[in-house]
């Protein structure tokens, strides 16, 4: 692959990676920064997977007709953060319940006025 | 033996966590809870006496670093390893059924077990040797730490519980995307080896970056200025114990992450430790500030944590042998003290709990005053052994304006215990305050005062100075 789509490729993630981060930050409701927060790690996770890519490497296979290998550590490692990023995605999914439960509201400005008025 | 007490306070804990839940009952739940933090802190004791022989490593299934995943074990995270099992071990005693009361409604189990996988993490982020298993373990004990505090017995710990679990998560990611840039920049994960390869790769501006990276994601979770506003609502929204256990030793374990990967592994040196040294005097002083206007007792509290923290992070900042004896000092001055402190005031939120304890509960009543007094660093007390040789360490390195800042620091720390000890002596005692079993409330912040003036009255914590700064370097 070429020097610029490889650049192109990092101007990408790193928009999905603002794009998460802008979303936890603006967005007033709960699930919606839930959502950015996922984003923001999915690019992460992207950007991690492109550091083993080798062209023209293949799968860590050995095969008659294959010389140059992809690496596959980064691979093992992000399956294990996608493991996390779920585990987390679940627990703050389970604390939005908990929120909408105890002050009646999504909404992060209104459940925090809740919390106060009580 | 001496390869299985290497790895016995992580795997412990990990392993007892899901038997706990097994269990199913409380009342064995919590004793084998509390049994789990017995052994580990046991064990991470017996590592202490072998000390000075340099690092232990315990490699996993036999595969010899960088390959495989190794534990390092040496002067500097060793006495850290004792300070949070033993944290642990304090707050799961005061965390009985009976403390908790009605607020789980038979899952009780399931605290104990995130209690222990806390632990567990936590432990692991100071044992391992491996950049990313410091991120797996920063997770777990992470992801623990929201659900209890979202056990808090507030309508709003949820809340404080999500927006911990967001700003959390942001600051793990940051770990994560650290680690993948020093992966990029040196093609290895092992911290040893980082250190030798990261100064000479030769991708440094991507090895700076992912230095930069951990240093923002650690930074936010040892509540470093200025990134400590989580800290109190944090510790506000947590049942007691678990307030307890998060004052005496989570954000001291995210600092050592700091040190341990800038000054060590990155080795970034002067520039490192003058950033250190700005953000941890200016959090000096404005955790007092703060602390002196909180409304909240805890708040109160956890202000004051964001200015005592800054006193390890300045400690380090010094780069001398002095300065890592003053950070292991109050390290352990510090965990004895909040950590009391949090145990000692138990169920207690606002200053008006606190009225006419003088006379409803004088056990109580004598404990908070001598921890306040040693938050104070009165003499005798592990917060003036602290101080001394914090101040000294700072005196020898010429840092003029650091040795002003914590004398002045000092003199406000007058005012919030004060306030703290106003309503204890003066007020007189309110109706409806909140009652507890006696041996839970008595006896963790009793040990909690006791190992206070062991502190104090030894230069235990100070033996560690010496081993701490080999680990780093710093000292022949």
């Amino acid at each position: 692959m070429t020097l610029w789509a490889s650049q192109l490729f990092y101007a990408l993630d790193g928009l999905l990676l603002v794009t998460g981060l802008y979303l936890v930050i603006a967005q007033d409701n709960l699930v919606k920064k839930l959502l950015g927060l996922s984003l923001f790690q999915v690019a992460i996770f992207v950007f991690y997977l492109s550091l083993g890519k080798l062209f023209p490497g293949g799968a860590a296979v050995l095969l008659p007709e294959q010389s140059i290998y992809s690496h596959p550590l980064p691979h093992v490692l992000i399956l294990t953060a996608i493991v996390v990023g779920i585990a987390t995605l679940a627990v703050g999914l389970a604390l939005v319940v908990r929120v909408q439960e105890e002050l009646g509201s999504t909404e992060e400005d209104e459940a925090r006025l809740e919390d106060r008025r009580r | 033996m001496s390869e299985i007490l290497l790895i016995a306070p992580v795997l412990l804990p990990l392993l007892i966590a899901p038997l706990v839940v097994m269990l199913g009952s409380q009342r064995a739940g919590w004793l084998l809870a509390v049994l789990a933090a017995l052994v580990a802190t046991l064990a991470s004791a017996a590592l202490l006496p072998a000390l000075g022989e340099g690092p232990r490593s315990y490699h996993f299934g036999n595969w010899p670093p960088p390959f495989g995943i190794e534990y390092v074990l040496d002067g500097l995270n060793t006495p850290l390893l004792l300070l949070t099992n033993a944290s642990a071990l304090l707050a799961l005693i005061a965390a009985t059924p009976a403390t908790l009361a009605g607020r789980f409604a038979g899952r009780e189990p399931v605290f104990y077990a995130l209690f222990l996988l806390c632990l567990s993490g936590l432990s692991g982020i100071l044992a391992t040797g491996d950049a990313f298993n410091v991120f797996v373990f920063l997770e777990i004990s992470s992801l623990c730490t929201y659900g209890l505090v979202a056990a808090g017995p507030r309508p709003g710990s949820a809340l404080a519980a999500f927006q911990y679990l967001i700003l959390g998560t942001l600051g793990g990611s940051f770990v994560l995307l650290g680690v993948g840039f020093w992966l990029q920049a040196t093609g290895t994960l092992n911290m040893a080896d980082l250190a030798q390869r990261l100064p000479q790769s030769e991708y440094g501006e991507v090895a700076l970056a992912g230095s930069v990276l951990l240093l923002l994601g650690f930074a936010l979770k040892s509540a470093s200025f200025p990134l400590q506003q989580w800290l109190p609502a944090v510790y506000a929204a947590a049942p007691w114990p678990v307030t307890a256990f998060l004052a005496a030793c989570a954000t001291k374990v995210a600092i050592y992450a700091m040190v341990r990967l800038a000054l060590d592994v990155a080795a970034l040196g002067e520039a490192a430790r003058w950033l250190f040294g700005l953000i941890a005097l200016v959090g000096i002083v404005w955790g007092a500030l703060a602390a002196c206007v909180q409304r909240d007792l805890r708040r109160m509290l956890a202000w004051s944590s964001v200015s005592q923290l800054g006193y390890i992070l300045f400690a380090f900042s010094l780069g001398t042998a002095a300065g890592v004896t003053a950070a292991m000092i109050q390290f352990f001055s510090h965990g004895a003290i909040k950590g009391g402190l949090f145990l000692a005031l138990g169920p207690a939120r606002s200053f008006d709990d606190l009225a006419g304890l003088r006379e409803r509960e004088p056990w109580r009543c004598a404990m908070l005053t001598l921890l306040t007094m040693g938050l104070l660093g009165v003499p005798l007390t592990a917060g003036f052994a602290a101080k001394w040789a914090l101040l000294s360490a700072a005196a020898q390195a010429g840092h003029g304006i650091g040795l002003g800042v914590v004398i002045f620091s000092s003199l406000l720390a007058v005012v919030y215990c004060l306030r703290l000890l106003e309503p204890v002596w003066l007020r007189a005692p309110q109706r409806d305050a909140p009652q507890l079993p006696r041996h839970a409330m008595l006896l963790p912040p009793a040990l909690a005062t006791l190992a206070m003036f062991a502190l104090g009255l030894t230069p235990w914590a100070a033996s560690f100075g010496r081993p701490a700064a080999q680990a780093l370097g710093w000292a022949p």
